[in-house]
């Protein structure tokens, strides 16, 4: 096991966002400024780290016919535990993070995990498969986030850029997620087609 | 036979375990949180109604989409505004806001408690202050420039927009209505 070579893989190699093309639902969703996009990306890590731990600790016991349960089980109570205590105890760091913490749930990106790594590797190798995903994740959503921000508001993380007539509103409105992300997949395939080719 | 009664059983345990440590994580923050809550709402009472000394009891209103409202008093007790706390649907529900609204009818502050069900870069950015900033000194009925109205609604969520002034309308009646016509109260 190489902690490094995990991580790596899941930031470039089997980046979530560009490679695997799942968790599309908060990836198109909450994109709309940098800030949002760093938010649910670090929010989603720190929850698929710790289920990815915890799912690999049980999946000895786990029967397969019953696991898909098993797992949104803990990955439910999970979250919701982590969302009473940040509320409770935390509450400016409820506050800049509170929103997305539901959206987490329901991200197939953590199941996803749970199902293809978690469920099949020990859990020391689970924790930093948990770790490259997240961040591959959130530095998808950061570049999604500021692509859509500079060109519909005209900002980045909130600092204003371009003047006010130059803004596509468009960008930060639905559409503007599909076309930004089509052209960042299209550039990065790019990328990864001319390696090979060097490669060869 | 087996081959249910297994799975289910280790499921059963699963989930047992869960439902134990939800109810007591449950437990534990329910006090912090409503805490929590509490100062929440005095502070965004305090942003809208900045002269009052001090605030009395919270009235449960329910009435339209008005939660509560509290009497605002100053030092010698005597009641100078409203704090009128709103549950409304902007885009989508739980836009939560929170108006002040003075002895003349006229609205004194606007805080917006929680947008975070609005379009994110969009309806969410009620937060700003160069919106939400516009309605204090407002009074009479309140409406978006696109309705004839002075209020410069938000680039793209007009919906939400006018969600705000509307609801501002309804502070502002309800407050004269109950308070200002020496009437029901």
């Amino acid at each position: 096991m190489n902690p490094i070579k995990i991580i790596k893989n899941g930031i470039i190699d089997e980046n979530p966002t560009f490679v695997q093309v799942i968790g599309m639902c908060p990836t198109l969703a909450v994109t709309s400024s940098a800030v949002n996009g760093i938010g649910m990306g670090l929010s989603t890590a720190a929850v698929l780290t710790c289920s990815n731990f915890v799912i690999s600790l049980i999946r000895k016991v786990i029967p397969d016919s019953v696991r898909i349960p098993c797992y949104i089980v803990v990955i439910a109570s999970f979250v919701t535990i982590v969302q009473m205590l940040l509320k409770g105890f935390v509450p400016a760091l409820n506050d800049s993070l509170g929103v997305y913490i539901p959206l987490i749930v329901v991200n197939c990106l953590i199941l996803a995990r749970a199902e293809a790594y978690a469920g099949k590797n020990p859990p020391i190798a689970s924790l930093f498969d948990g770790i490259g995903m997240g961040l591959g994740f959130t530095l998808a959503l950061t570049v999604l986030g500021a692509v859509r921000e500079f060109l519909g508001n005209g900002s980045i993380f909130g600092f204003a850029i371009l003047p006010e007539a130059s803004k596509t509103l468009l960008m930060i409105l639905p559409p503007g997620a599909f076309f930004t992300l089509a052209f960042l997949m299209v550039l990065v395939n790019l990328a990864k087609n001319r390696k090979q080719e060097v490669g060869k | 036979m087996s081959d249910i009664i297994k799975p289910a059983g280790v499921l059963l345990v699963i989930c047992l375990i869960a439902a134990a440590l939800l109810g007591y994580v449950n437990q534990i923050t329910l006090a912090p949180i409503a805490a929590q809550e509490a100062l929440a709402k005095q502070e965004s009472m305090t942003a809208v109604l900045p002269d009052a000394a001090s605030f009395g009891d919270s009235l449960e209103v329910n009435e339209g989409s008005i939660t509560t409202v509290t009497p605002a008093l100053d030092e010698s007790g005597n009641e100078i505004g409203y704090a009128v706390a709103i549950n409304t649907k902007g885009f989508s529900a739980g836009l939560q806001l929170m108006y002040g609204v003075d002895t003349t009818g006229t609205i004194t502050g606007l805080s917006i408690v929680d947008c975070s069900n609005e379009t994110p870069g969009l309806g969410a950015n009620a937060s700003n202050e160069s919106f939400y900033g516009q309605f204090a000194g407002k009074s009479g009925e309140i409406a978006v420039t696109k309705d004839g109205g002075d209020i410069e609604a938000l680039t793209g969520a007009t919906i939400t927009s006018r969600a705000v002034a509307d609801a501002a309308n309804e502070a502002i009646n309800y407050v004269t209505e109950n308070y200002l016509k020496g009437g029901a109260n």
